[in-house]
């Protein structure tokens, strides 16, 4: 049987073609922007919410609630005080204690006639067990599956929600790092027993946390939230400013990454970096010597021996030399899973959220965060870093230097190669 | 063809047959494949949205500004421009007075003297040491003239092209900029449904000039204009824009309040659609529709059709025989007689193409901006339209669309029951095609 030599290379071009059109698609684009120094923060704080398609909410108050001991009971409370609709938002979602206390608790208010809204990554809970679901159904409480792992679905399966939050009656918000699975309870005591942090917030604000779970809850159900109970008028109950970061897009620039990068441009004296996943690229490493040459002191915490995935910490390893030649302190985390994102700048302006210091998190995922313009907020998380560090190793730029061999250094690259997706 | 054929023709063995019929079927799995993942990634993931209703319009503002992604800004001052001969002018002079940066976005930049007259008046304050950018959507702008553009560089006007034809982008070909902004120094806001091209000057008085509204801001939403433009121009240059010049504090100016809402295709159920659909759902005395591209799919006639019910009075306008895309004008038609029955009045402007987008919700809140009504605006391009809530903007809009009311003759029921079979046909097909038009 023959095949003429055009058929051949007609079937060659249509499969070149179809590859060409689904590269472009997903593909991230290379995006160097190219971030301004911003001597004054309160002069460049319009632009800041604007580039980030955000505005600034004043009038807010917020609690950190440290590690599971501080969140899940914290949790439970305003669950339990809740009249009318309790949302929840995550992406790790692992059986155990803590996760059945969490259905049971949805199961009695759902019974009491609370509305509930549980939406839950598809791969975050891929151990989930039916039957829970199944149960928290039968009681009343809505589950949606962000991204179920279907074929239609294919194309959208890299994409996953990495939002983790909480809003009770419209009026209560939680923005957080911790995921629902037995890793996240206790007090950051072992390497089981992880650190993380989040953050309780009320005032205007929450409508815009609000907004953030109201996407994904549209894009899955077909259910628009509207009224008071969703979307209450909120007064002030404080004096901290707050603003919003969420989303991920991938035609276009980032909306975290870049509110990171203009957090390095901004910073006048101090950055207290902590991240579980820190791959910082050439633009981060570059703004970060810049804040150094012009007098700041930067500060990252990364985990150390206890991690999920080694692949990341090498691949973060790629400008450790880098960044301790220049002045920069880096301490690894001894002791747990140092699983926080933390930025806290001029013991001013922090951040709080889900978003790892990597690709995935600025370019692939969905992500939440929370920016508070608060000194009282700032200076709560800055003596949790010192308390961190009495459990950190601080590296050294000579001692880097042997401990990072020729193997260890090839390894940190071939995992760097890898950081698009990590 | 230089096929070379064996010297001993032989039968193919048994053995040939099942390997080139494996290697058939495994190509045909691949392409199926990449078809499949393909369409999984651009496909809108359908949405069946679900808008309650919305009883009291004061009450669920924080509502639709949280489902929209766009807070509402009090304070704000807007006047109308009608047509080319009030927007123009208007633009002119801002671009005159200003004293840091001109930003323009915009889908059409075709032919014709205004098309010069904006290149030098932009051109004129960059070589004065204003900065000029000037987003033109690579589409919609190939017809321009090419001596404009290296006028302008010249002069020092940045100049980007949205999504420009190249190979490692041909999955974004589809998605273009629709939107038109100004922004003078960061505190005068423009948005509007013009193009830069002859059809857009003058006053509507011809098929050949066309109607046209845009709106001219002062007050806080212009932060938010300007974010909007920051956007397209981020993507295509990787300039962040930061400072005073164009994200300043603004204050006050007027009693408008107005939200900016601005739509991608990117991610998830679209902004603008869900805005439309609550905006219908809201309306409980009086919704006019204006929009030179009325597609409605199956929902928004739904929820038209039960506004109607609750005794809402509906008037939408079309463009009549004079428009630019007869097969918009003909997919439109589809559904006429459905909204015909549940009397909803519907009629088409005779005189000139009526090319703004505008909505009146109750006599109180309004929408101007880039955004047609059918999918294409709705799910594939980049959009921006803005919400005035205030009833001295509805009033003026509506007596607007009274004037033009007066030059479009209602279409009855029994008269578009009796249509040629040929005329239906036409409206079929082109409603079949309606996604990408």
């Amino acid at each position: 049987m023959e095949v003429p030599i055009w058929v051949l290379v007609a079937m060659g071009l249509a499969i070149g073609l179809l590859g060409l059109m689904l590269w472009t698609n997903l593909r991230e684009r290379p995006f160097r922007v190219k971030v301004p120094d911003l001597d004054d923060f309160e002069q460049a704080l319009p632009s800041i919410a604007g580039m980030t398609r955000t505005v600034i909410l004043e009038g807010n108050t917020a609690e950190i609630v440290q590690n599971g001991d501080g969140y899940f009971p914290a949790l439970w409370k305003d669950f339990a005080a809740a009249r009318e609709a309790i949302h929840y938002e995550t992406f790790v979602w692992e059986r155990g204690e803590v996760c059945d206390r969490m259905a049971e608790a949805f199961i009695a208010r759902a019974r009491d006639g609370v509305e509930v809204r549980l939406m839950v990554d598809a791969m975050g809970s891929n151990k989930k067990e039916p039957e829970l679901f199944e149960r928290l159904h039968a009681a009343g409480v809505k589950v949606a599956i962000y991204h179920p792992l279907s074929l239609r679905d294919i194309g959208q399966l890299n994409k996953r929600t990495h939002r983790k939050l909480a809003i009770v009656d419209g009026r209560v918000g939680y923005v957080c790092g911790h995921g629902v699975a037995p890793h996240w309870t206790g007090n950051g005591q072992d390497k089981d027993h992880w650190r993380d942090t989040g953050v309780r917030v009320t005032g205007p604000i929450v409508n815009a946390i609000q907004s953030v779970f109201a996407q994904h809850w549209i894009e899955e159900t077909g259910e628009v939230l509207v009224g008071e109970k969703h979307f209450p008028h909120l007064e002030p109950t404080g004096d901290a400013r707050m603003h919003i970061l969420a989303g991920a897009n991938l035609a276009s620039f980032s909306d975290l990454e870049l509110m990171f990068q203009m957090a390095l441009a901004t910073v006048q004296k101090e950055l207290l970096i902590q991240n579980p996943y820190f791959i910082p690229d050439r633009d981060t490493i570059r703004l970060v010597k810049r804040a150094v040459a012009r007098g700041v002191d930067v500060h990252i915490m990364v985990p150390g021996p206890v991690t999920d995935s080694p692949v990341v910490s090498h691949a973060g390893h790629r400008y450790f030399g880098e960044l301790l030649d220049c002045g920069v302190h880096l301490y690894e985390h001894q002791k747990t899973l140092t699983h926080q994102k933390i930025l806290v700048i001029d013991d001013l302006w922090c951040h709080v959220g889900s978003t790892n210091f990597d690709d995935r998190s600025f370019d692939i995922n969905e992500e939440a965060g929370l920016g508070i313009i608060d000194p009282a907020c700032a200076a709560t998380l800055k003596e949790a870093f010192e308390n961190d560090r009495k459990n950190c190793v601080e590296l050294k730029a000579d001692a880097w230097k042997k401990r990072c061999g020729f193997r260890h250094r090839m390894i940190d690259r071939a995992c760097y190669l890898l950081s698009g997706q990590l | 063809m230089a096929t070379v054929r064996p010297a001993v023709s032989r039968r193919t063995t048994g053995r040939e047959i099942v390997i080139s019929r494996t290697a058939a079927v495994f190509y045909v799995a691949i392409v199926l494949g990449l078809i499949l993942i393909l369409w999984s990634a651009r496909r809108e993931r359908e949405s069946h949205v679900r808008v309650p209703d919305i009883d009291r319009f004061e009450e669920a503002l924080p509502s639709i500004a949280g489902l929209t992604g766009a807070p509402i800004q009090a304070g704000n001052r807007v006047e109308i421009l009608q047509n080319g001969d009030e927007f123009f002018p208007a633009l002119f002079r801002d671009i005159a007075a200003a004293k840091e940066s001109i930003h323009l976005e915009t889908y059409v930049w075709w032919k014709g003297e205004i098309c010069g007259q904006v290149a030098r008046a932009l051109a004129d304050r960059a070589r004065q040491g204003i900065e000029v950018r000037l987003t033109l959507d690579a589409v919609g702008s190939n017809q321009g003239d090419g001596e404009l553009f290296d006028l302008m560089r010249k002069a020092g006007v940045h100049i980007a092209l949205f999504h420009p034809p190249r190979l490692q982008d041909i999955g974004l070909f589809n998605n273009r900029t629709h939107r038109k902004l100004a922004i003078v120094d960061g505190r005068i806001g423009y948005v509007f449904g013009h193009g830069i091209a002859e059809e857009w000057t003058g006053h509507g008085q011809d098929e050949k000039h066309w109607r046209d509204t845009g709106v001219r801001i002062e007050g806080p939403v212009v932060n938010t204009i300007q974010s909007v433009f920051a956007e397209n121009w981020m993507e295509q240059t990787s300039e962040v824009i930061v400072g005073e010049k164009y994200f300043p504090r603004l204050p006050e100016m007027g009693p408008v309040r107005a939200h900016m809402t601005a739509s991608s295709p990117q991610g998830g159920v679209s902004r603008l659609e869900l805005l439309f659909k609550i905006a219908i759902t809201s309306a409980r005395r009086e919704l006019l529709v204006q929009n030179p591209y009325f597609i409605p799919d199956g929902e928004i006639v739904g929820l038209l059709e039960k506004a109607a019910q609750r005794g809402v009075k509906i008037r939408v306008m079309l463009p009549g025989a004079v428009t630019d895309s007869s097969v918009v004008r003909h997919a439109g038609h589809r559904r006429f007689e459905e909204l015909l029955e549940h009397g909803i009045a519907i009629c088409e402007y005779k005189k000139t193409l009526n090319h703004q987008k505008i909505m009146i919700v109750d006599g109180l809140w309004s929408f101007v901006g880039s955004t047609n009504f059918d999918d294409r605006s709705l799910d594939i391009n980049d959009e921006a339209s803005v919400g005035l809530i205030d009833p001295g903007i509805a009033g003026q809009l509506r007596a607007a669309f009274e004037k033009d009311a007066q030059s479009c003759p209602p279409i009855s029921l029994e008269a578009w029951r009796q249509r040629s079979l040929w005329d239906r046909f036409v409206d079929r097909a082109s409603y079949m095609i309606n996604e990408q038009i």
